[in-house]
């Protein structure tokens, strides 16, 4: 089985800057993932799992310390080169979706691709394989106002996938979500983890998602306090 | 003085042989005529009433006149026109204005404009050439207006360049003044007409206190009066009073 | 790629951008229209000017200035070997001008009196009415304007005054035998026309003209003797000035009308980029660079000058059509206020024209467009995510 790193962090501090003085959202952490990891960030509010999750993203950038991502030090890297990795070797899930209102669910999904410039006939393609997969084939001409929240989460893994990213990074992806659908989306991303050997990262603190986690880092106050791995999540509907 | 004895006694001559006879040379009649009308040196107090459609404008003025080219006139009032002043120098004309202070040259042919909007031109009032030099004069009767006998004198032009060509004066037989003129254009058309009144001796002769002139071309005239209220002639006026510095004085 | 997405988000947005299309539109065919009526005004006002008056150009005497009454007095001569024989071929024909005081219903009233040929076919006049007229009256040719300041009509007699060569004046009679209606106010207004001969002999000046007018596309004299060439740009040129000074007043308003629709366009663009905060760090999320997210929204506000220009040509073309072939009717008569206009301004409308009124628009739209779309090279992602605009 491959062993391959797809983030390193070392001794990471974060600190944002609040009245005169510093907010600490993380303090020393040292972590590595590795391909098709299955791993959740799991925390209070506050705890910096959205901070973490943001800065492996390539969406923020580190007080102090080195970020390694996909061969990338992130650090020393210039707006422009993150953009290019999250482009294409990246995907976003996000608690509200985030999905473009004026696209229809094909073109909100198409978007990574039009962005890595692939043809158009190969781009039809795989948005339809990307809406197969987290079944919405039936609303490929839907607006996102007319789709149900697991609709539009669905949407929104699709397009996080359809370029086949290394790595997926969800950031509470089931908080707007009612048990059902959190149990339909899960079991889409460890579907897709399988299959597509995509590394996950998942930012919570919903129990429903660490069932299916095989890997839990516990944060707290800014600082990993555990680092689990589990062997046979149980994943599923309690 | 020698010369003003001369022409003193023509005049007598002229009244005492002549003055109830229809009989006179048209060439002394003229000579007579000038001599009563030029000077020298004339200096005059005057006031120019222009008669409009609707309304009528006075404009007072002070004038100092040497022979025939040199002239220069200081407008008293109105306010507006106070200040104004013009200097004549042969053909040319200046004039300053104290709203702008400039002095401006007109060119000669202004000196055909009207002055003030009135029914007189520059040349009119300014130029003082004697008749006999410019005109060939016929005697073609008399005529008895208002109790008086007047000779009645066609003048035709012997130069060219004359406003008028064609004249015709009736000359008051005692004062020897056209108390009336009629000026003609070249195809005989009356063009206007100039008169009169208000004779009096000054320094030994006859001389009007007013003079009206008419275009006769314009319908309802009224013309423009121009009314001497004082005047004087042959005294000395210093050549200065006709440079143009004096115009900013 | 950047232009589809562009579209989509514009067309999405629906009301807004309805609005803001059609106030950049309705600028756009202001623009167009007033300065296609301007361009159509100077064609027009040339046109007639050189059908009416200068034909292909004149030769003027030396002295004379047409701005100028005082230098007509002395503005005269016989003409220079070379210019009389294109007079002698047909090819031009000379006028003699004068000042001149008439006295219509006995009100004096200064004018300029022109004496020409009754049969030159040179210009657009109808100067053939000189022609064919006893010695007893003068016969003379003048304007609708003319005829309503002096009150006079056809047939009616008025005394006329001039001075002669020899610095003498004259007077006689003449008789209205036309009234012309021409556009051109400068051979209207304080002007009287008499048959050449009859002007000769009035002042005494056998033989002699103040300028020539010549036959378009002839070549130019090579010997002018003294006398000065004047080409129809030369002599076109005050209109053109006239015109040309109208034209800030009409710039200052289509400026003010651009002003608003760019106004309209730079609200919507910051009130596009507060509101779509999420959008903005969701397309940075999946890998669109600051830079380029910088030029979609940009492009989207530019855009509007592009769906402006469609909907000019979809809405207003018509319009702009109907009044380039049928003209505006104009309610008064502008010869009266020294204007060569005619009865009814038909706008031209030219290729660049278009072409540049579309690229000061576009480049408008673009600036505005771009201004507020700054700010989001500014903005952190994580930021623009939470939905926080830059502060």
């Amino acid at each position: 089985m491959e062993n391959t790193a797809v983030a390193t962090i070392n001794h990471l501090l974060k600190q944002f800057p609040v009245g005169g003085g510093f907010f600490t959202a993380l303090n020393d952490v040292t972590l590595t993932f590795r391909k098709r990891e299955f791993t959740g960030l799991v925390g209070p509010s506050g705890s910096g799992k959205t901070t973490l999750l943001n800065i492996i993203g390539g969406l923020d950038s580190p007080t102090e310390g080195t970020v390694n991502v996909l061969g990338k030090a992130l650090d020393n890297t210039s707006h422009g080169e993150r953009a290019l990795l999250r482009r294409k070797h990246m995907g976003f899930i996000f608690q509200s979706y985030n999905l473009l209102p004026v696209y229809t669910v094909f073109e909100n999904v198409e978007l990574p691709l039009i962005l890595n410039k692939v043809e158009e006939k190969e781009r039809d393609e795989m948005v339809k394989e990307a809406l197969e997969w987290v079944g919405l084939s039936d609303k490929i001409n839907s607006r996102p106002a007319m789709l149900s929240g697991g609709e539009c989460q669905r949407t929104a893994i699709a397009r996080a996938i359809v370029h086949r990213p290394e790595l997926v990074l969800a950031d509470e992806p089931t908080a707007n979500l009612d048990a059902e659908n959190s149990h339909h989306i899960m079991e889409i991303m460890v579907k897709l983890n399988k299959e597509l050997s995509t590394s996950f990262i998942f930012a919570t603190h919903d129990e429903k998602i660490m069932a299916y986690l095989r890997r839990i880092i516990h944060l707290d106050d800014s600082q990993i306090t555990e680092d689990e791995h589990i062997e046979n999540p149980t994943g599923g509907p309690t | 003085m020698i010369r003003k004895a001369y022409f003193g006694v023509i005049l007598l001559t002229l009244v005492l042989c002549f003055g109830q006879s229809d009989d006179i040379a048209a060439e002394q009649l003229v000579k007579a005529m000038d001599y009563n009308l030029n000077a020298k040196t004339r200096i005059l107090t005057s006031k120019m009433v222009v008669h409009g459609r609707r309304s009528s404008r006075t404009i007072e003025s002070r004038s100092w006149v040497k022979g025939i080219n040199q002239a220069y006139t200081e407008y008293l009032a109105p306010p507006r026109e106070a200040g104004t002043k013009m200097l004549k120098s042969r053909d040319k004309l200046w004039t300053y204005s104290p709203q702008t202070d400039r002095v401006i040259q007109i060119s000669g042919h202004m000196l055909r404009q009207s002055v003030m909007g009135s029914d007189m031109s520059y040349n009119d009032m300014m130029e003082d050439r004697p008749l006999t030099d410019l005109y060939e004069a016929t005697v073609e009767g008399s005529e008895v207006i208002e109790g008086r006998k007047h000779w009645i004198l066609f003048l035709e032009a012997r130069v060219t360049g004359l406003s008028y060509p064609k004249r015709r004066a009736w000359v008051d037989a005692e004062y020897l003044l056209p108390l009336k003129e009629e000026l003609y254009a070249k195809s005989g058309k009356l063009l206007k007409s100039t008169s009169m009144d208000g004779i009096k001796k000054v320094q030994g002769r006859w001389f009007p206190t007013r003079f009206i002139f008419k275009d006769e071309l314009k319908r309802n005239s009224r013309g423009t009066e121009w009314i001497i209220d004082d005047i004087a002639f042959d005294k000395e006026i210093p050549d200065s009073r006709f440079e143009k510095a004096i115009l900013r004085k | 790629m950047l232009f589809k997405i562009a579209l989509k988000n514009l067309l999405g947005a629906r009301l807004r951008t309805i609005l803001n299309i059609l106030v950049t539109a309705f600028s756009f065919f202001l623009i167009l229209f007033v300065y296609a009526m301007y361009d159509g005004m100077l064609q027009h006002a040339k046109q007639v000017t050189m059908d009416t008056e200068i034909a292909g150009g004149a030769y003027w005497h030396p002295e004379y200035d047409p701005l100028d009454p005082m230098t007509f007095e002395d503005a005269h001569s016989v003409l220079p070997e070379d210019i009389q024989s294109l007079v002698d071929q047909d090819n031009a024909f000379p006028v003699l001008v004068s000042q001149a005081s008439i006295y219509p219903e006995g009100r004096m009233m200064p004018t300029i009196m022109k004496g020409i040929p009754p049969d030159q076919k040179i210009v657009n006049m109808p100067t053939d009415a000189l022609a064919g007229h006893d010695d007893s009256s003068i016969p003379v040719l003048i304007g609708k304007g003319m005829a309503s300041d002096t009150k006079l009509e056809v047939g009616d007699a008025f005394t006329i005054r001039w001075l002669d060569a020899d610095r003498t004046y004259d007077a006689d009679e003449g008789v209205v035998v036309h009234v012309m209606d021409t556009e051109n106010f400068k051979l209207d207004m304080g002007h009287i026309w008499i048959p050449l001969n009859k002007a000769r002999s009035m002042l005494a000046m056998k033989g002699e003209a103040t300028y020539v007018t010549y036959a378009k596309e002839l070549p130019p004299v090579q010997n002018v003797g003294g006398w000065i060439p004047r080409d129809i740009n030369y002599l076109v040129q005050d209109m053109e000035a006239i015109i040309e000074a109208d034209k800030p007043g009409a710039i200052i308003m289509y400026m003010i009308l651009l002003a608003l629709a760019a106004m309209g366009i730079f609200n919507a663009q910051v009130l596009s980029i507060f509101r779509r905060g999420r959008e903005i760090g969701t397309l940075m999320a999946i890998g669109m660079t600051r830079q380029r997210v910088v030029g979609l929204f940009t492009l989207e506000g530019g855009l509007n000058a592009v769906l402006a220009a469609a909907a000019t040509l979809v809405f207003f073309g018509p319009i702009l059509w109907y009044f380039g072939v049928h003209g505006i009717p104009l309610p008064i008569d502008y010869t009266e206020m020294g204007m060569i206009m005619a009865k009814r301004l038909i706008p031209i409308y030219t290729i660049g024209l278009v072409v540049s009124t579309t690229a000061l628009v576009s480049l408008v739209v673009l600036i505005v467009s771009y201004i507020p779309s700054r700010r989001i090279a500014r903005m952190q992602p994580t930021d623009a995510l939470r939905g926080k605009a830059v502060a």
